[in-house]
């Protein structure tokens, strides 16, 4: 091929055409000119990233890019970037606070109040991890919000999370003593910590906002293996369990420690057709079911039935309170879709706060 | 495998490199290609190809018993046939269950309570369907009206998955791509458009992860997503901001493909044409997807009969058009009502045009000031018409209309200059002259490679250093 030996060196100087082979050049160099310039971000989310083949091939190329940026102070303009945009490192998703308040408006109805208690576990799930030490009180009791008693409502958790977000800012909305605080962070959760650590973040938001009661709902993104230190901890195995589940119980000792309830809301059924699997959101639900279940204060909420058909199995499509057929999913198989899921979802979630502390939102 | 990844990067390279080197062999350039755009579209799941492979097929075949057909009357049928047989494939796949739900809740409100339409529980939205069912459509049709001849198969199978414009578009007609990829091995690999390229590239890049990204997470989708939250001059700015925002999405989008297509020795028509200078919504639409509404005007609002007949003929057809082009985004009633605005207005136009042509005026005043007036009354009606598009359901939308009359004296804590500025500074950006770009083109031109080679990954690096962290691109998560 002559494409790109018939041009000469440098004539791309004053031409708008150029050879395949200079494009090629040009590409390259800018390539590895970004790669020089973002190492650093690049190989921390390498890092983050789920294990695996690809994982190691990223971590295992950017590794000397990193180092060899760093030592050449090329990394410098990333950091000075980050600060001038007041990135400062540590996590911290945007946080969009709705605390605006409002009149009274409508509770749901008893008869779509979802059961409270833990999910009927099926043979995917794994053992439980064994028992570790829980606190011996939780939280003093929820007073009833109410005039003179505001109370904050965190909300916090993934990209499913930041459905029910929605929803229970929704149907909230009307309550005049009750303040949401949405807090999710898409494409976050426990397993990958280095990219988000939600224990750490949950810390800051606890001082922050001083919620009274903490809704956790995440695990879409957890559903993979991860490295503690130099050891790799695959998913599902009993490492697994007893690492995520200390990750689990510590982000509802420091909600409960600070005098909050937490409801932890569980994944619900995936589409068959979803890149997630049914097993791991079971073996994921058995765990935040058990830890709920050792610490005082928490409450599980399992929303498998909920967004289910009768059948137990994933629809699209479910009848809303009216009996009128509204979209409760995703294309996707995945998410929520709004505003037909995220209410059913929202909507259950009051309900199985009223239930499990005996209040009124 | 979305354009702004690592993972497309890699691909495109090897893609790049692939494709120039089998220039001189026409067919091996063209399973090149195909293949490549197979891969491109089986990376987020692998089970569509067989819809896009059926799809293809249909237009194929299509075609080909379209022109072989001895009488008009066959030819009509077989354009039928396929015609029935390509948007079976969307209505299914697309517009099932938004149907199926339509006619469940009809019935119920009817009094009807019988077993409930049986709804598809694992269907998911193939990407790109719409597109690429539109490609194939106007094959069919312009070899039905002789304005095209067939392509061999293979030919075909490369128009309509070539992966640059595979998933959102620009929607390219067989007489604009057929042509090129019959002459590919004609393709000079000295001459490639490198600067124009890698603008469009960089530039889409720019408008998708920054600014798209920042309008997005700061206004509009706490905004859409919670309504009841959101006090009238924040609904009033995500109005806007979702214009900028759907904007610089799409238009950069179809920058980046249509950047590559021309790494690759092809050429893409424009999709967009800085729409929000239009003074009209008639001149908005010639200027946003243009190749949807060029489309739209080809194959639906002409042989409905056009502006041709009587001015009611004209409402009417004015009317279908939009309300199917509204459809066609989207498989929900907030669609059609975005469609019906559309339409609406421009019926609202014409009878203006003509009462003013009637009493002697002309059709628009022509000062500056009038000019400005007509820019931003098109803008408003434009933005308005987006809250419909993007809301969560009918009634968010007319939620986030309610509070934008009803809720000016809350507080409106998302309304911070950073934002009023990048959506007013995104705006001011569409009436920039063309010349600036010309003179910033002309320095890059004048660079050796490697100053080239420096001055992209300098741009590069300050794209993904502005854009928020979590953006899809560089983050390997799959939420």
């Amino acid at each position: 091929m002559s494409w790109s030996r018939r041009a000469p060196r440098r004539t791309t100087r004053g031409r708008r055409h150029v050879a395949a082979g200079q494009v090629l050049f040009v590409g390259l160099v800018c390539f590895v000119t970004w790669l020089l310039l973002d190492a650093r971000d690049l190989y921390d989310s390498a890092l983050s990233s789920p294990l695996g083949a690809r994982r190691t091939v990223a971590v295992a190329v950017l590794r000397p890019i990193a180092r060899a940026s760093a030592a050449v102070g090329l990394d410098r303009i990333g950091r000075g970037a980050d600060r001038a945009l007041g990135r400062d490192g540590t996590p911290g998703g945007s946080v969009v606070a709705v605390g605006q308040v409002r009149v009274a408006g409508p509770t749901p109805s008893p008869e779509r109040l979802p059961r409270v208690t833990p999910p009927s576990t099926t043979s995917t799930a794994a053992p439980a991890p064994p028992p570790r030490p829980t606190r011996a009180a939780g939280p003093p009791p929820l007073a009833q919000p109410g005039p003179g008693r505001p109370i904050t409502l965190l909300e916090v958790g993934d990209s499913i999370g930041e459905d029910l977000g929605y929803g229970l800012g929704d149907v909230l909305a009307s309550d005049a003593y009750v303040r949401v605080v949405q807090d999710a962070v898409g494409s976050t959760g426990l397993a990958a910590i280095g990219y988000y650590d939600w224990p750490a973040q949950l810390e800051v938001e606890l001082a922050r906002y001083h919620p009274a009661i903490v809704v956790v709902m995440l695990g879409g993104n957890d559903a993979q293996s991860f490295d503690v230190g130099t050891r790799y901890i695959g998913f599902g195995t009993a490492a697994w369990q007893r690492v995520y589940g200390a990750r689990v119980a510590r982000m509802m000792s420091e909600a409960t420690a600070s005098g909050a309830h937490v409801l932890w809301v569980g994944m619900p059924v995936m589409s068959p057709a979803a890149t997630l699997s049914n097993a791991a959101m079971v073996t994921e639900n058995a765990l935040f079911a058990a830890e709920a279940r050792r610490h005082a204060g928490v409450a599980f909420l399992s929303t498998w039935r909920l967004l289910a058909t009768p059948a137990g199995a994933y629809s699209q499509y479910l009848p809303n309170g009216s009996g009128s057929l509204v979209q409760v999913r995703d294309d996707d198989g995945i998410h929520i879709d709004a505003p037909g899921g995220t209410d059913l979802l929202g909507r259950a979630a009051v309900a199985a706060m009223e239930r499990a502390w005996r209040v009124r939102l | 495998m979305l354009f702004p990844t690592i993972d497309f990067a890699i691909f495109f390279g090897v893609v790049f490199v692939g494709n120039w080197l089998v220039v001189p062999h026409p067919r091996i350039s063209r399973v090149l290609v195909l293949v490549a755009s197979y891969v491109f579209y089986a990376w987020a799941d692998w089970r569509y190809v067989f819809l896009l492979a059926a799809s293809t097929l249909f237009t194929y075949v299509g075609g080909l018993l379209v022109q072989r057909a001895l009488s008009d009357r066959r030819r009509r049928a077989w354009l039928g046939a396929s015609v029935a047989a390509q948007l079976g494939l969307l209505g299914w796949f697309k517009y099932y269950g938004f149907v199926s739900l339509s006619l469940d809740n009809a019935l119920r409100h009817l009094g009807v309570h019988g077993t409930p339409v049986p709804l598809v529980a694992a269907a998911a939205l193939p990407i790109g369907v719409s597109f690429y069912t539109f490609m194939g459509l106007s094959y069919v049709v312009d070899v039905y009206r002789g304005t095209l001849r067939t392509a061999p198969f293979l030919d075909v199978a490369v128009y309509q998955s070539f992966f640059p414009h595979l998933l959102a578009g620009p929607i390219v007609r067989g007489s604009e791509l057929l042509p090129q990829i019959a002459r590919s091995t004609q393709r000079d690999p000295r001459r490639i458009d490198l600067t124009e390229a890698a603008f469009l590239v960089l530039g889409g890049l720019f408008k998708k992860v920054v600014i798209s990204s920042y309008v997005s997470s700061a206004i509009v989708a706490p905004v859409f997503s919670d309504p009841s939250l959101h006090s009238a001059p924040e609904i009033l700015l995500a109005a806007y901001g979702y214009g900028v925002q759907i904007y610089c999405d799409f238009s950069g989008y179809s920058d980046i493909a249509i950047g590559c297509a021309k790494l690759l020795g092809f050429e893409f028509p424009r999709n967009f044409d800085r729409p929000y200078t239009a003074r009209s919504l008639q001149e908005f639409w010639r200027r946003w997807h243009m190749t949807l509404s060029s489309w739209l005007r080809d194959y639906l609002y002409v042989p409905l009969g056009g502006s041709r007949g009587s001015r009611s003929r004209l409402y009417r057809n004015i009317m279908i058009t939009m309300v199917l082009g509204g459809l066609w985004h989207g498989p929900a009633w907030t669609f059609v009502i975005w469609g019906a605005i559309h339409g609406v207005v421009q019926c609202a136009g014409h009878l203006r045009r003509d009462w003013r042509r009637r009493h002697g005026r002309p059709e628009l005043t022509d000062t500056p000031l009038a000019r400005w007036r007509q820019r931003l009354v098109t803008l408003s009606i434009v933005s308005f018409a987006w809250l419909f598009f993007d809301a969560n359901s009918v009634n968010g939308a007319f939620s986030l209309v309610d509070r934008l009359v009803t809720t000016w004296g809350e507080p409106a804590p998302l309304v911070r200059l950073p934002v009023v500025a990048a959506v007013a500074g995104s705006l001011a950006l569409q009436y920039l002259p063309h010349g600036w770009r010309a003179a910033v083109e002309a320095r890059f031109v004048a660079l050796g490679s490697l100053a080239k080679g420096v001055a992209l990954g300098v741009a590069l690096m300050t794209i993904t250093t502005l854009g928020p962290s979590g953006v899809a691109p560089f983050i390997y998560f799959r939420f």
